[in-house]
């Protein structure tokens, strides 16, 4: 089976064709997805900013790791639930969408982030308040932080921009312009000189 | 009689302008967002047990503020590319009264409550309205597109 087909077969599969085609399920889930990133993304990018020692100063890092580490899990299930939801219910035009592949090797690398720095920096953050200048080992754990989940969302908001060569396989999942419009050949969007 | 152009606005001219502003959008109102909700836990005693509200205020002040002037600088730019549509569009209507009421509860009756010692119970009111609040304005931004 092709990588296609296996798309084609996981779209196909009931409550994602029903996502796919549903008028108000699709940005219910869209909606949902954004709102995580807003209040559980934010709570990433203040860890990054007290590690740094740019933000938050007068809280140890203690305490923002630890008080904040059960509410980031639960965004990052959220967040990534439904993420999966949108990617499999359109999985024909993901699959080959560059930004969602490069969007998950930024994920990967989230993940080979939590590993390598676990020991060194956020499971060791009271060695951290304690040492008089924030050592770089975590320094350097912020700030590949800041740049993957950055970088996360910018291809999120990418994906919705690529058109394939041959038109007929997609269109923009999400832009101003409605699918009648863009099917009629008029694309506000697009419409450069 | 002025007639605006819209391609002449670079982003509808340059292919990479209109994400690119869109991700300035994003991740400034994640910081903006994010910020405000670090307080709303804190009001819900959910977490940020060992500071108080005022204190956390006062800490994530600053980054609300550049949060919310990008994340509005950027938002006019988007609406920029397309006013008139943007304008009848119910979808921007209702996001844009849902921000503005959000903006002035958080600066008004949020602030207050998180910076006084009132009681646990007024702080976990005013924060979970803040957070529905906060969390309808990304609902009403994606709902332009499905208008």
């Amino acid at each position: 089976m092709s990588v296609a087909e296996i798309s084609h077969q996981i779209q196909s599969i009931g409550f994602l064709t029903y996502i796919r085609e549903s008028g108000y399920t699709y940005p219910m889930i869209l909606s949902t997805h954004l709102a995580t990133i807003c209040i559980f993304g934010g709570l990433i990018l203040m860890t990054d900013l007290r590690i740094l020692g740019w933000a938050m100063t007068d809280v140890s890092v203690t305490d923002v790791v630890g008080q904040l580490r059960r509410w980031k899990q639960i965004g990052f299930v959220i967040m990534v639930t439904m993420g999966l939801l949108l990617a499999t219910s359109e999985m024909d035009k993901y699959y080959a969408n560059p930004y969602f592949l490069m969007k998950l090797c930024f994920l990967l690398l989230v993940g080979v982030h939590a590993i390598v720095f676990r020991r060194s920096v956020y499971g060791n953050t009271e060695a951290l308040d304690r040492a008089p200048q924030m050592p770089t080992v975590a320094k350097v754990a912020a700030i590949s932080s800041l740049v993957l989940w950055i970088g996360i969302a910018c291809c999120g908001r990418w994906i919705a921009y690529y058109e394939p060569k041959d038109k007929d396989k997609g269109k923009p999942a999400f832009s101003l312009n409605t699918p009648g419009q863009l099917e009629a050949g008029i694309d506000q969007r697009a419409s450069k000189p | 009689m002025l007639i605006y152009d819209l391609n002449a606005n670079p982003l509808n001219a340059n292919e990479w302008a209109f994400p690119l502003t869109e991700c300035f959008h994003i991740t400034s109102f994640a910081l903006s967002i994010g910020t405000i909700a670090l307080v709303d836990l804190r009001l819900l005693g959910l977490a940020m047990k060992h500071q108080t509200p005022g204190q956390l205020v006062k800490d994530t002040g600053l980054w609300t503020l550049a949060g919310l002037i990008i994340v509005i600088v950027s938002g006019l730019l988007i609406f920029s590319s397309d006013p008139i549509r943007y304008l009848y569009n119910s979808g921007f209507q209702w996001k844009i009264a849902v921000l503005v009421l959000a903006i002035i509860y958080n600066y008004t009756i949020h602030r207050k409550v998180a910076l006084s010692n009132s009681s646990p119970m007024a702080g976990k009111l005013v924060g979970a309205i803040s957070l529905l609040l906060w969390v309808l304005v990304p609902f009403g931004g994606i709902w332009i597109s499905f208008v």
